[in-house]
C-alpha cells in the first residue's frame, strides 16, 4: 500500500514549500537566495569595476547618466528537506483498535508528504529516519517520480528503541553538512534531548519545522487504578495507582515538555506544529505545512505555505 | 475456645492478607509511550511534606512498635508457657513432708523447688498465692501477680510435727479464690496441691495434686509415756514403744534420759514391721523431764528416712504432797484410790466425826472427799469430792438436790473436755443404781444417763464441787485401773482453783492461760502471745513455770508416697493474652505490609 495514495498527492500538488533565503542550498532552484547573480529578478544597480561582465552592463543607464553601471540579479537556488522521522518505540503507541493508524502511520505520511512536495518542487528531499541516532537515510531525491523509493523506505521504517535527538542531529549534520529546510517528526515523548536537539537544529542554520504527533494516550490518558506501566521504548516497568491526581500531574508535566519543546522550536526560527492523531489526512497536511494551528486555518484556504 | 482453634482462624487471616496481597500483585499492565513522565507526575503529585512523611513515618514506627512488641513477646522465654488465671498453692508442711529420700533432699525441699516453678510459671500471665498446710495452715504468700515475693516466705520454711490439716487448706485456698474472683468466677481459679499423702480434695475451685516423696523405710516411736509409781514415793515408771515400718530388719539403740542421766539406752533388733515396748524407771521428787530418743538406727540396704518421729518427750510432775480429809464409814475403794497416789496425804475420818471438826480445823486440807455425808450445818469447804451424796446435802454453801432412784443406768454421754475425767472413759463400766441430781444453772454434767446427771461439777469464784450421784458399791468402776485416775483428777480440779495444766499433751492443741502466763518454746524462747492456739513442734514447753510435753507420737506411721489426683479445667475460654496479642501485632504488620504494597502507604 502506498504511503501517498493519488487524493493525497493530488492535495499535495497544490501545495509548496517556502525556504527562507538562508536555508536555500548552492544549485539552481526555485528558492529565492541572499546571492546577487545571474537570475531573473532585478535586484539592484552598482558601479562598473573592470573585470565585470560587459554583458551586464546597463547601457540605457549609461545612456542617461554617462555612467557604467552593472544590474543585479538575485540567484534562486534550490533547497535541502530534511524530513527527520523519529522511530523510538513509542511512535508505535496511539492505535486505539486494531487497524488504526498509529503515531508512525502518521508521522510516515508527513514525512512522505514533505519529501514529496520537496521533490515536486525540485529540491533535494532526504528522509533520515532516527532513534538514538540516525537509523537510516535515502538519497537526496530531487524528482517527484523518485516517490516510490520514499515509499519503499518508509515502509521498512519499524518503530523500536529509544530516542536521542542530540545524538541523532549530530550525526545527521555530520552526514549532511548542507543547510536546509529541517522537519522533525516526532512524538516528542522523551523528557530529555529534545529541546537540546531542536537549538542544536537551529544553530546549524537550518529552517526548522517540528511536527508532533501526538495520541489521546500520550496527552490524556483516561486509564485509572493500579496499572503496572511498561515503557514501550526501554520495556521498565513500574507499579502505579493511577487516580485523578495522578492524571493531572501527568498532564501538567507533559504540557510542561511540549511547552519547552515549543518554545525551543520558536526561540530557533521554527514553527511548531501539532498533529493529534484523529485529524483527517486534508486537515493533517494543511495544518503541519502551514505552521501553528492559528496559522494554519488563515493558510488552508490558500492552499500553500 | 481452644487455642488451636484461635490459631487457625488466625492463620486463616493471615492467609487471607497474604492471598489479598498476591491478587494485587498482578495489576493490569498497561503499556505507555515512556514512563519517565509518569514518574514525574508521581514525584511532583506525592503529598507535601507534612502527609508525605506522616504517612511513611507512622507506618514506620507501627512498623517499628510491632516489631519490637513481638520481639519482647517472643524474647520472653516463659512465652506462652504460663498458667493463666489465679493458682492457689497449697504446699504441705505435714511431719512426713521433712522425711529424706536417699540423696538426703527432704520432701519439703522437693515441694519447694515445684512451688518455684508453679509460682514461675503462674505469674506470667496470672496471679499466685501460697498456702502452708501444717497442723494449722497459714497463708504464707497472698495472692500476687510477682514470683519474687514467694522467696522471703520459703527462706525458713519448716514442717510441723504433727500431720498437715490439707483439709482446712484446701479449704482456705477456696475462700481465697471465692474473694479474689468472686463466689461466681470461683470455679475459674486453680489449687495445686502439693503433698506426700494421698487425698481427695472437694473443693469447689479444680485441684491438681502435685505428689512428692517416693515411700521410704522408717522406724518411729510411737508411744511415750511416764508417771509416777504409786507404790513409791519419788519413782516414776516409762514406757516407750518403738515401730519398725519398715520391711527389713532394723537394729537400733533406744534411749531415755531424764535430763543428764540414762535411765534407758538398749540396743534391740527389730524385724520387718515389728513393733516393741520398753520400760524403765527412774526416781526423782522433783519434776522429771524425759527425753526418749532412737540412735544409731540401721536398717539393712536401706535408711531411716523420718528423724522427726525417732524424738519423744515426756514430764512427770513433781512430787507435792496433799492433804485430804476422806469422810467415810471405811469405803475401800476410796481409801485404796487414794492411798495409790504418792502425792496425798490422806486423813480418814468417819461419818460421825465430822460433826466435831470446826470450820478451821477443816481448812488446814486441801480437798474434802465425801461418802455418802454431806457437812454439817454452818460449816463450809471450797473443795469438795462427794460420793453418793445424801439428798439435801449441804457441800459448803452448794446444796444439792436430787431425783427419783434408778436402777441400772447406763452412761450416755460424758463431758470429756473437762479435766476431772481427763483419760477416763466409762465404756465398759455398770452401774446398778443411782440418784440423779438435780442440774441448776452452771453446772457441768459429768456423766449422763438419758437426761439424768450422774455427775455435775460446779464451780464458783470461791469453791468447786464433783459430786459423783452413785455409791462406790453400785458400780463396778471402782474396780477398774481408772477410778484412782477418776478420782485424782477429781481432787486435782477440785483442790486447784487456778486453771488445771496436764503433763501432757498432743502436737495439734493450743496452749496458754487465761490467766496470761508466759510460754517459752522447746528451744527456751519466749512467745509473745499469751496463747499459741496450735502447737505444732513437739518437746517440752514452759506455761508459767508448769513444764508441759507435747506428744506427737501418735502420727508416727510408715511413709508412702503421694498420688496424682485432680485436673485443671479450662480457666478460661480465652487463649492466653501474649498469644491473642503476638497474632493480633502480626495480622496488623501483614496488613500494612499489603497496604504499603498496594500504594495506600506509599
Amino acid at each position: 500500500m502506498k504511503i501517498l495514495d493519488t487524493q493525497a498527492r493530488r492535495l499535495l500538488d497544490r501545495l509548496a514549500l517556502m525556504v527562507r533565503p538562508g536555508a536555500t542550498s548552492t544549485r539552481q532552484g526555485g528558492h529565492r537566495s541572499p546571492f546577487l547573480a545571474s537570475g531573473v529578478e532585478f535586484a539592484d544597480h552598482r558601479p562598473y569595476v573592470p573585470g565585470d561582465d560587459f554583458r551586464r552592463i546597463d547601457w540605457r543607464a549609461f545612456a542617461k547618466s554617462g555612467n557604467l553601471v552593472m544590474r543585479q540579479f538575485e540567484e534562486e537556488r534550490d533547497a535541502r528537506i530534511y524530513v527527520l522521522l523519529d522511530l523510538s518505540g513509542s511512535m508505535g503507541r496511539g492505535a486505539t483498535n486494531k487497524g488504526d493508524p498509529t503515531k508512525l502511520d502518521i508521522a510516515k505520511r508527513v514525512a512522505a508528504s514533505f519529501a514529496y512536495v520537496g521533490m515536486k518542487q525540485f529540491d533535494r528531499a532526504v528522509v533520515v529516519p532516527f532513534g538514538d541516532g540516525v537509523v537510516g537515510d535515502t538519497r537526496p531525491l530531487r524528482n517527484s517520480a523518485d516517490l516510490p523509493e520514499v515509499d519503499r523506505f518508509l515502509e521498512g521504517c519499524i518503530a523500536g528503541g529509544t530516542t536521542s535527538l542530540p545524538d541523532a542531529v549530530r550525526e545527521m549534520c555530520g552526514r549532511f553538512p548542507k543547510r536546509g529546510l529541517c522537519v522533525v517528526v516526532s512524538d516528542l515523548m522523551t523528557p530529555k534531548g529534545f529541546p537540546e536537539g531542536i537549538r542544536t537544529l537551529g544553530a546549524f542554520g537550518h529552517e526548522l519545522r517540528v511536527v508532533h504527533v501526538h495520541c489521546p494516550e500520550d496527552r490524556t490518558p483516561t486509564f485509572e487504578g493500579e496499572l503496572e506501566l511498561t515503557d514501550a521504548e526501554t520495556g521498565d516497568k513500574v507499579r502505579l495507582r493511577i487516580n485523578k491526581k495522578l492524571l493531572e500531574a501527568y498532564g501538567k508535566e507533559i504540557k510542561k515538555h511540549i511547552d519547552a519543546c515549543r518554545d525551543a522550536t520558536r526561540r530557533a526560527g521554527g514553527r511548531f506544529v501539532d498533529v493529534p492523531l484523529d485529524l483527517t489526512f486534508d486537515k493533517l497536511i494543511r495544518r503541519a505545512f502551514a505552521g501553528d494551528e492559528g496559522k494554519s486555518s488563515k493558510m488552508a484556504g490558500k492552499g500553500a505555505a | 475456645m481452644p487455642v488451636a482453634l484461635v490459631g487457625a482462624l488466625m492463620a486463616i487471616a493471615a492467609a487471607l492478607v497474604v492471598a489479598i496481597y498476591l491478587l494485587r500483585r498482578t495489576p493490569q499492565t498497561q503499556v505507555v509511550s515512556n514512563i519517565q513522565f509518569w514518574l514525574r507526575a508521581a514525584e511532583s503529585a506525592r503529598p507535601k511534606w507534612l502527609a508525605s512523611f506522616r504517612i511513611p513515618l507512622l507506618a514506620l514506627l507501627l512498623s517499628l512498635i510491632v516489631g519490637l512488641l513481638i520481639t519482647a513477646l517472643a524474647g520472653d522465654p516463659r512465652f506462652g508457657d504460663g498458667a493463666r488465671g489465679t493458682t492457689i498453692i497449697v504446699l504441705s508442711a505435714g511431719r512426713t513432708m521433712g522425711a529424706r529420700a536417699e540423696g538426703g533432699e527432704r520432701r519439703i525441699d522437693r515441694a519447694v523447688v515445684e512451688v518455684r516453678r508453679w509460682v514461675e510459671r503462674s505469674t506470667i500471665e496470672g496471679d499466685v498465692a501460697v498456702i502452708r498446710a501444717g497442723m494449722r495452715p497459714s497463708v504464707l504468700v497472698p495472692v500476687t501477680e510477682r514470683a519474687g515475693d514467694l522467696e522471703l516466705a520459703l527462706r525458713d520454711l519448716t514442717v510441723d510435727d504433727g500431720p498437715a490439716d490439707l483439709e482446712s487448706a484446701l479449704a482456705v485456698a477456696d475462700e481465697l479464690l471465692s474473694e479474689h474472683l468472686g463466689a461466681a468466677n470461683a470455679s475459674m481459679g486453680r489449687i495445686l496441691l502439693v503433698t506426700d499423702t494421698t487425698f481427695e480434695p472437694a473443693t469447689r475451685a479444680p485441684t491438681v495434686i502435685l505428689p512428692v516423696g517416693t515411700p521410704i523405710d522408717s522406724l518411729g516411736i510411737t508411744s511415750f509415756a511416764a508417771r509416777r509409781v504409786p507404790t513409791a514415793v519419788g519413782e516414776y515408771a516409762a514406757r516407750i514403744e518403738v515401730v519398725n515400718f519398715s520391711s527389713r530388719e532394723a537394729s537400733l539403740r533406744v534411749s531415755v534420759g531424764d535430763g543428764e542421766v540414762p535411765i534407758l539406752d538398749e540396743r534391740i533388733v527389730l524385724g520387718p514391721h515389728e513393733r516393741r515396748a520398753l520400760e524403765a524407771g527412774g526416781f526423782s521428787a522433783r519434776r522429771a523431764e524425759l527425753h526418749a530418743s532412737l540412735e544409731a538406727i540401721s536398717i539393712a540396704g536401706s535408711m531411716d528416712g523420718l528423724s522427726a518421729d525417732d524424738q519423744a518427750y515426756a514430764v512427770v510432775d513433781a512430787l507435792e504432797r496433799t492433804r485430804i480429809l476422806l469422810v467415810t464409814d471405811g469405803d475401800v475403794y476410796l481409801e485404796a484410790a487414794l492411798s495409790s497416789h504418792p502425792g496425798l496425804e490422806v486423813e480418814v475420818l468417819n461419818r460421825a466425826g465430822l460433826a466435831s471438826e470446826t470450820p478451821a480445823s477443816l481448812a488446814h486440807y486441801a480437798a474434802l472427799v465425801l461418802d455418802q455425808v454431806g457437812l454439817p450445818e454452818g460449816m463450809a469447804h471450797p473443795s469438795v469430792l462427794a460420793f453418793a451424796p445424801p439428798e439435801s446435802a449441804d457441800l459448803g454453801g452448794l446444796p444439792l438436790r436430787f431425783r427419783r432412784e434408778v436402777r441400772n443406768p447406763r452412761i450416755t454421754a460424758m463431758l470429756g473436755s473437762h479435766p476431772a475425767l481427763e483419760g477416763v472413759r466409762f465404756d465398759g463400766a455398770h452401774f446398778t443404781r443411782a440418784r440423779p441430781m438435780i442440774e441448776t444453772p452452771g453446772d457441768q454434767v459429768l456423766l449422763r444417763a438419758g437426761d439424768r446427771a450422774l455427775a455435775i461439777a460446779r464451780s464458783s469464784p470461791s469453791s468447786r464441787l464433783v459430786a459423783f450421784s452413785f455409791d462406790t458399791e453400785d458400780t463396778d468402776l471402782v474396780r477398774g485401773e481408772a477410778f484412782p485416775l477418776l478420782v485424782h483428777h477429781a481432787l486435782r480440779w477440785v483442790a486447784d482453783h487456778g486453771e488445771p495444766t496436764p503433763l501432757a499433751r498432743r502436737v495439734g492443741s493450743a496452749l496458754g492461760s487465761e490467766s496470761g502466763l508466759t510460754i517459752t518454746d522447746p528451744h527456751g524462747e519466749i512467745i509473745a502471745a499469751t496463747m499459741v492456739p496450735t502447737v505444732t513442734e513437739s518437746g517440752i514447753w514452759d506455761l508459767g513455770g508448769r513444764r508441759i510435753a507435747f506428744d506427737a507420737t501418735e502420727h508416727a506411721r510408715a511413709l508412702g508416697a503421694g498420688a496424682t489426683g485432680g485436673t485443671f479445667a479450662a480457666a478460661s475460654l480465652v487463649p492466653p493474652l501474649g498469644m491473642i496479642l503476638a497474632a493480633l501485632l502480626l495480622f496488623v504488620m501483614l496488613f500494612e505490609w499489603a497496604l504499603l504494597h498496594r500504594g495506600r502507604l506509599e
